[in-house]
């Protein structure tokens, strides 16, 4: 194998490779099937668990049911309740990721490529974001209202921080030969970026988009349980006025699946892009 | 100065600050003078760390110099010079494209029209040996075909000076051979394109070369220059074992050790 011309060499390792993978893939598909058996088991006993702990060791008034709580979600969806609601929370979400992800990475490339602007930046950016969200919360729903406008920004403020790191920290770990190298060809600006800069960060900025979706939803719900009188952050301040603990699980199991739901869709996408990369495989 | 004079370091002096150590620096190389002629194939041999890729880097205007000046075709280098392709010891590919899509990377900048990137890429991955792994990204490539697409892809765009940092250095032996035929090849067609070429294997240096810079260790002077007047066209598997040969090769290495 040593002495053989290097495309030979290379010819039967893709072959191995492949012999491998194949090798490899049934064994995995198995091994997907124990984990999903084992996560189910881990469900059904945590269930199992709570429902015979309610009542007997701890009061179903603190902690529910599960029985209780599935009840709860089908009168929510039978009624129609949650088909009203979810939309609202949803679109919420939605906007605000949209923006605060939009921003975060204008931001995160502006401040990772000009040295100086990141420089006097960071330290603001880093107190600005050690404020609990929470506390700005009332403030935000003073400015902007009660309406749809303070949770899209609520949302969006969660957003941003994480993708911006994400998006700042990718953008300045660019290759520096590579810049070089491209730059000599006689890129400009701009192909610099569409050519190195962003695709090198497009990893990075995937990761914080994804790690960023749970608090867009959050942003969304925490705003409707200040103020609001619609979206799944209502129904559950509303559920938890009435003393309604099983209300309250239903609402969260619902957010619980959405934030699952959104992540899949996110990673699915994110390795859609990243063919190239061993490192997400 | 001559007018066909194409690049000449005068009196260049480089210092660079010592990382960790503030308020320190080292010279990399120091108070080197020489020039490249149009259509030249010099090499550059010396011991590592002497400051070659140093040279290759003020060439390219990604360095500056500290003292002295180096001129590209007259003019002061102190901006990025896009009129040389270089040839990085890394092979510095995008990872994130296909070989055929880093072939057609400079094409792209260069605004090259969309409709010939096909056929160019096509024939210069022909000419360095990957045809059938057009659509491989460089993580399925091993190291030598990697740095193969390298060369294609600085090639390809046919600028004015080429600058190489070892290109050969990651290839067995059988392969360097036959890619220093290709390059001679290439650059016996390819009228007027200066060659400056960094190695550290002498015998590579004399079979290439027109002429050849030998540097001392850091910092990097020009301890020697000597002149390769072996005929042209050369064919590397049977230029070694010609006389002239040996005995170049034998003088590289006396001034090497000097």
């Amino acid at each position: 194998m040593l002495k053989a011309s290097e495309d030979v060499a290379s010819g039967e390792m893709v072959a191995d490779n492949l012999a491998l993978q194949s090798g490899a893939t049934r064994h995995l598909s198995q091994r997907r099937g124990v984990v999903w058996g084992l996560r189910l088991g881990v469900l059904g006993i945590g269930l199992a668990a709570w429902q015979i702990i309610s009542g007997t060791l701890i009061s179903t008034f603190f902690i529910s049911r599960p029985s209780d709580v599935m009840n709860e979600l089908w009168g929510l969806i039978s009624s129609g309740i949650l088909l009203r609601n979810l939309p609202v929370t949803l679109e919420e979400a939605a906007a605000g990721y949209f923006v605060g992800g939009l921003l975060a990475v204008f931001f995160g490339v502006l401040f990772g490529r000009l040295r100086l602007l990141g420089e006097v930046f960071e330290p603001f950016v880093v107190a600005f974001f050690s404020i609990p969200k929470l506390a700005i919360a009332p403030l935000i729903i003073l400015w902007f209202g009660i309406g749809f406008n303070s949770k899209v920004v609520l949302a969006a403020l969660l957003t941003f921080y994480m993708t911006f790191w994400n998006t700042y920290a990718g953008v300045q770990k660019v290759d520096s030969d590579l810049l070089n190298v491209v730059l000599v060809m006689g890129a400009s600006r701009r192909q610099l970026m569409k050519e190195v800069i962003f695709p090198s960060s497009v990893g990075w900025i995937l990761v914080g988009l994804r790690m960023s979706v749970p608090y867009a939803l959050m942003g969304a719900v925490v705003g409707e349980i200040m103020a609001g009188n619609r979206g799944l952050g209502y129904l559950v301040q509303f559920s938890a006025s009435q003393f309604n603990t099983a209300g309250v699980f239903a609402v969260l199991v619902v957010l619980c699946l959405l934030g699952s739901a959104v992540n899949q869709a996110v990673t699915y996408l994110g390795r859609r892009s990243q063919k190239w990369n061993a490192d997400v495989h | 100065m001559q007018n066909n004079e194409v690049l000449r370091f005068d009196n260049v002096s480089v210092r660079f600050p010592t990382r960790n150590t503030p308020n320190s620096s080292f010279l990399a190389i120091d108070q080197v003078s020489f020039s490249l002629k149009e259509g030249e194939f010099v090499a550059v041999v010396g011991p590592s760390g002497c400051g070659k890729s140093t040279l290759l880097n003020l060439a390219s205007g990604l360095v500056f110099a500290s003292r002295g000046e180096t001129r590209y075709r007259g003019e002061l280098i102190n901006r990025v010079n896009t009129k040389v392709g270089y040839i990085t010891q890394h092979d510095n590919l995008l990872p994130w494209q296909s070989t055929r899509r880093n072939v057609e990377l400079a094409l792209r900048i260069r605004g090259v029209p969309k409709q010939k990137h096909a056929a160019i890429a096509e024939k210069w991955i022909g000419i360095v040996g990957l045809k059938g792994f057009e659509e491989h990204y460089p993580r399925e490539l091993s190291g030598g075909m990697r740095k193969r697409a390298g060369i294609a892809r600085t090639l390809c765009y046919e600028p004015d000076t080429i600058l190489l940092d070892e290109p050969f250095g990651a290839l067995d032996a059988q392969l360097r051979v036959a890619m220093q035929d290709e390059l001679l090849r290439i650059w016996e067609e390819a009228a007027n394109t200066t060659m400056l070429f960094i190695t550290h294997d002498l015998s590579e240096a004399v079979a290439l070369s027109d002429r050849v810079i030998v540097m001392s260790g850091r910092p990097g002077r020009v301890v020697a220059e000597i002149d390769i007047p072996l005929a042209r066209p050369r064919v590397i598997r049977q230029l070694r074992f010609l006389p002239e040969f040996t005995a170049l090769h034998e003088q590289l290495w006396r001034a090497i050790e000097h």
